[in-house]
């Protein structure tokens, strides 16, 4: 691959995630914080979220540590960015303190942590407080949902 | 990256095409039809007359992988047969059917498409509902290849009401993804084609074709369609004369 083409790819992929992460609540301006809530879902309880009310996900594989959902994982998983220096803010029924930031491998925004979990969303999620990305098997892995003691809901989604 | 004629490159007949024939000879018929003329916008204006196409069409690659889905999908309309007939299922078929599904239409094309194509017309404000729509279904064949996978097994086909359930999934699944990739094919690729330069195209080329590589090695494809010609084989459907129907 061409380094033109990767810096284009680069550009589209990054530019489709700024596009979803903008309509999910992960949008920012250089000194604005991203904001992580909380919604209220019919047979899994208080689940975290955008400020949008997009549902967020944990991806086992990254092992509490760091981001591994890269490449065209993280074009269906677009991670929850923040920008650099401005540390993420808890809103209604999140934790601040389990909030945190880890280096994107793919470059540029940090993305943000919950418990130090990476969080996700979907790109299949439409729209606010849909989770059909729920006890999915995708990219390597099964996605969950988190509840805002930090904890995987790893409840079964049947079709 | 050796350039290469995309109908021959399978059989190992590569040779050099020049770009302006293959971009021009595609958008005199999709992309300038449905796309070009419904946005205005030309198809491969950017092109240059001289250069090499070193890549199949982003366009046509994603086609071509919807011509592997649509296998697939009467791999999974002979087993909603067979059920339907309580005639044996061979178990291995379907698991690698949706096996393949699951890697390659889900993991692989799929993600192509959110990452690259939806988000580029909904910068552009093109087919935004559409977009959702496709989203929306691609949420559902995943759940519905899950719980198909999860089925079939030597066991579950074995069991009258896990039989049911399957062939009721498969039906679902062919129902949706059928007009799902004609959609695609006619109306959403030859739009986002006709948003790209003939620069953009050739770059969304070489990544499409880098990503496939990375995910399933040199010739990738080829791999693919030959494990789907093997599924074929196992049910009996592989000749494609038994599709012809008898003439006077």
């Amino acid at each position: 691959l061409s380094s033109r083409a990767r810096r284009s790819g680069l550009t589209v992929l990054l530019g489709a995630a700024a596009l979803l992460g903008g309509a999910c609540g992960g949008g920012h301006g250089a000194d604005k914080a991203t904001v992580v809530g909380t919604a209220q879902l019919g047979g899994l309880g208080s689940v975290l979220t955008t400020s949008t009310g997009h549902v967020l996900y944990m991806f086992p594989p990254d092992a509490q540590r760091h981001v591994t959902c890269v490449r065209l994982c993280a074009a269906s998983w677009p991670p929850l960015t923040a920008a650099n220096h401005v540390p993420p803010k808890a809103g209604s029924g999140v934790q601040q303190s389990l909030l945190g930031t880890d280096r994107n491998p793919a470059g540029g925004l940090s993305v943000v942590t919950y418990d130090g979990w990476p969080l996700y969303t979907y790109a299949d999620d439409v729209k606010p407080r849909q989770a059909s990305g729920q006890a999915l098997d995708l990219d390597g892995g099964y996605w969950y949902v988190m509840a805002p003691s930090g904890q995987p809901i790893t409840v079964g989604a049947s079709p | 990256v050796t350039p290469v004629d995309p109908h021959n490159s399978l059989l190992g007949t590569a040779r050099p095409v020049p770009r302006r024939q293959l971009l021009l000879g595609a958008a005199t018929t999709t992309a300038a039809v449905a796309g070009g003329a419904l946005l205005g916008a030309p198809a491969s204006a950017a092109a240059a007359p001289d250069t090499i196409l070193t890549e199949i069409p982003a366009t046509e690659n994603l086609m071509r992988e919807h011509g592997v889905l649509k296998r697939l999908l009467l791999v999974y309309e002979e087993v909603g047969r067979r059920i339907s007939a309580r005639q044996p299922v061979p178990a291995g078929a379907l698991s690698s059917a949706a096996g393949l599904i699951h890697d390659y239409i889900e993991g692989f094309h799929e993600a192509l498409e959110e990452g690259y194509v939806f988000p580029r017309l909904r910068q552009a404000g093109v087919l935004v509902s559409t977009v959702d729509t496709l989203l929306t279904q691609h949420a559902r064949g995943r759940q519905l290849t899950q719980a198909i996978l999860a089925s079939a097994t030597r066991a579950g086909l074995a069991r009258a009401s896990t039989r049911a359930s399957i062939a009721s999934n498969l039906t679902l699944f062919v129902r949706m993804y059928e007009p799902h990739e004609a959609r695609e094919d006619t109306v959403m690729f030859p739009a986002y084609r006709s948003l790209l330069s003939g620069t953009e195209l050739a770059e969304m080329a070489e990544l499409f074709s880098s990503e496939q590589s990375a995910r399933f090695g040199k010739n990738g494809f080829a791999k693919v369609v030959t494990e789907v010609s093997r599924i074929e084989t196992t049910l009996g459907i592989a000749d494609l004369n038994q599709f012809t129907p008898p003439g006077h």
